[in-house]
């Protein structure tokens, strides 16, 4: 054998080694736990987030809503959708009623195959109708549920199944996989550009932006203005801020930062959620970091959470 | 690109990756490489941006709004904004206030709620300014009329609208600063709020500026294209 024969060998080309790794990060099985328990907080805000429209339902998606419907009508881009606008006055309350329906199923786990996608076709379609009324909450929360539904393996663990088709472990999936992939993608995208997007600003730069956040008064829900006394920590506040969101989309996938960069998200989520009223927004970051997390965690954190086993609930093992 | 798998003997749990037919990951990979090609430039084409940049992601549009993802998620990028406050005057026939409604009400419950009605001042706003920056006569915001024609609906009593937007603004660090702990400082001092700006009063109180209701409200004089404004400011 040559020399050249060993060499090629070990080092395969390029282009395989690219393929190899490709097919690692995407096509490698994969635990369904941590998907199917961000199906269960995506599931719950959106039935949190329905449930309160519907007590504005006529202000919201109505013939004499907040945004008329001809200029809604007209102002969809080509390719936007939304199937409120297909609906008579009469027919929303139903529709409002089979969503919320529609909801719920997903966030057991059943039929998720299905009520996934009708899920997030739920949630698509209301922000479309009544574009005036969303924020960032609506487009992060629609986004986790797209990714539920395309991977079609949401209902693949914790879900209500029958007692004899639950499995301890769930079998790992390449369609898990491929969710909790996409999800994780998608977050540090996210992250890059709120980041990046950041160092456009003065008051990122100067250490001023997180005491001016604390001093509008239309977002706080405490009043936090005592820190002003203490610019050092609102200062480091903001840079911690600008250099999370900066290094969380690279350190993120080096096992041995991936829970501290997690751990620190969570924390400024819960910042933003207790200093600026955006609970559900924050929530909404929260659960997409969960895909970050391995099941054994989850396993640990469970076995001292709750002591009893749960006896319906598992995985399919489809 | 090619996701035959050549490379086995490079580690043991790539044999794992056989759990899916490599016709089947190919097909996936296609659509993989297309989604992340279009998050990717759909994200750095919203301004500021290079032409360049938006020129690579206008194959990606129909894309984008197909499925919702067409957000740019610059939260509070380049600085944490001044608020957006809308405050409409109900009128009596005879011009007289019979009530005042503020966007966002701050007794709204939940703050889910308060969240949304703060959107709606947020748009208000957006498209108000987008107007006036356009040049465009008194009255032209799309999202001023359609508003106002609901809170007339929400208001059978009153024979016109009139509203009007102003920004809260942030105050400055030092002066907090210089004032926190004594009983002078007040985040909502009149002080912090711009001068109201007129939106739309509507009907028009002038019969001669009264229009097409229907024709205005599909003309689209001012608004960006829907999913590159909401999250593009603040969460």
């Amino acid at each position: 054998m040559t020399t050249a024969q060993t060499d090629d060998r070990r080092s395969p080309t390029g282009a395989a080694t690219i393929t190899a790794a490709w097919n690692r990060f995407f096509f490698t099985p994969a635990d369904p736990r941590s998907l199917g328990l961000i199906r269960i907080g995506v599931g719950l805000l959106l039935i949190w987030s329905f449930v309160w429209l519907g007590v504005d339902l006529p202000s919201a998606l109505g013939s004499l809503a907040w945004a008329d419907p001809k200029a809604v009508r007209h102002l969809l881009p080509p390719g936007a959708w939304s199937f409120w606008l297909l609906l008579d006055d009469a027919w929303i309350r139903p529709a409002w009623i089979i969503g919320l329906i529609i909801m719920c199923l997903f966030t057991l786990g059943i039929g998720t195959r299905i009520t996934a996608v009708l899920a997030w076709a739920f949630a698509v379609s209301t922000m479309r109708r009544a574009p005036t009324m969303l924020f960032g909450f609506d487009t992060v929360l629609a986004t986790w549920a797209f990714y539920l539904a395309v991977c079609g393996a949401s209902g693949q663990a914790l879900a209500i199944r029958p007692r004899h088709h639950t499995h301890a472990i769930p079998r790992r999936t390449v369609s898990a996989n491929l969710g909790l992939r996409l999800i994780q993608l998608h977050l540090c995208l996210i992250y890059a550009s709120a980041g990046l997007a950041k160092l456009q600003g003065r008051p990122w730069w100067d250490g001023s932006a997180l005491g001016m956040l604390l001093g509008n008064s239309e977002f706080r829900t405490f009043d936090l203005s005592f820190l002003a006394d203490h610019p050092r920590w609102l200062e480091l506040g903001t840079h911690a801020t600008v250099w999370l969101e900066l290094l969380y989309p690279v350190f993120v996938w080096f096992r041995g930062w991936r829970m501290i960069m997690v751990a620190a998200a969570i924390l400024m989520h819960l910042g933003i959620a207790l200093a600026m009223g955006l609970t559900e927004f924050s929530l909404a970051m929260i659960v997409a970091n969960l895909a970050f997390i391995r099941p054994e965690w989850l396993d640990l954190i469970a076995r001292r959470l709750v002591r009893a086993p749960a006896v319906a609930v598992g995985g399919s093992g489809s | 690109m090619a996701v035959k798998d050549r490379s086995r003997n490079l580690r043991p749990d790539a044999q794992q990756v056989a759990d899916w037919p490599g016709w089947l990951r190919r097909i996936v990979s296609l659509f993989l490489i297309f989604h992340l090609m279009a998050m990717l430039a759909i994200a750095l084409a919203a301004r500021p941006s290079s032409p360049l940049q938006r020129e690579l992601a206008t194959p990606f549009a129909w894309y984008a709004e197909l499925t919702n993802l067409g957000q740019a998620h610059r939260y509070y990028a380049p600085a944490p904004p001044p608020t957006p406050i809308a405050i409409a005057e109900l009128l009596d026939a005879d011009g007289r206030t019979i009530a005042t409604r503020r966007l966002p009400d701050r007794s709204i419950k939940p703050r889910l709620r308060y969240q949304r009605a703060l959107a709606l001042a947020f748009h208000l706003y957006q498209d108000h300014r987008a107007a006036v920056d356009a040049g465009a006569p008194a009255g032209s915001s799309v999202w001023g009329r359609s508003y106002a024609r609901h809170l007339l609906a929400q208001h059978p009593q009153a024979a016109r609208v009139r509203l009007r937007v102003q920004q809260h603004l942030i105050p400055d660090l030092v002066r907090v600063r210089t004032q926190v702990g004594t009983e002078t400082f007040d985040p909502d001092d009149p002080r912090f709020f711009t001068v109201p700006e007129l939106v739309i009063e509507y009907p028009s109180p002038s019969p001669a500026n009264d229009r097409d209701d229907d024709r205005e409200m599909t003309r689209g004089t001012s608004l960006p294209p829907l999913p590159s404004g909401p999250g593009a400011l603040r969460p």
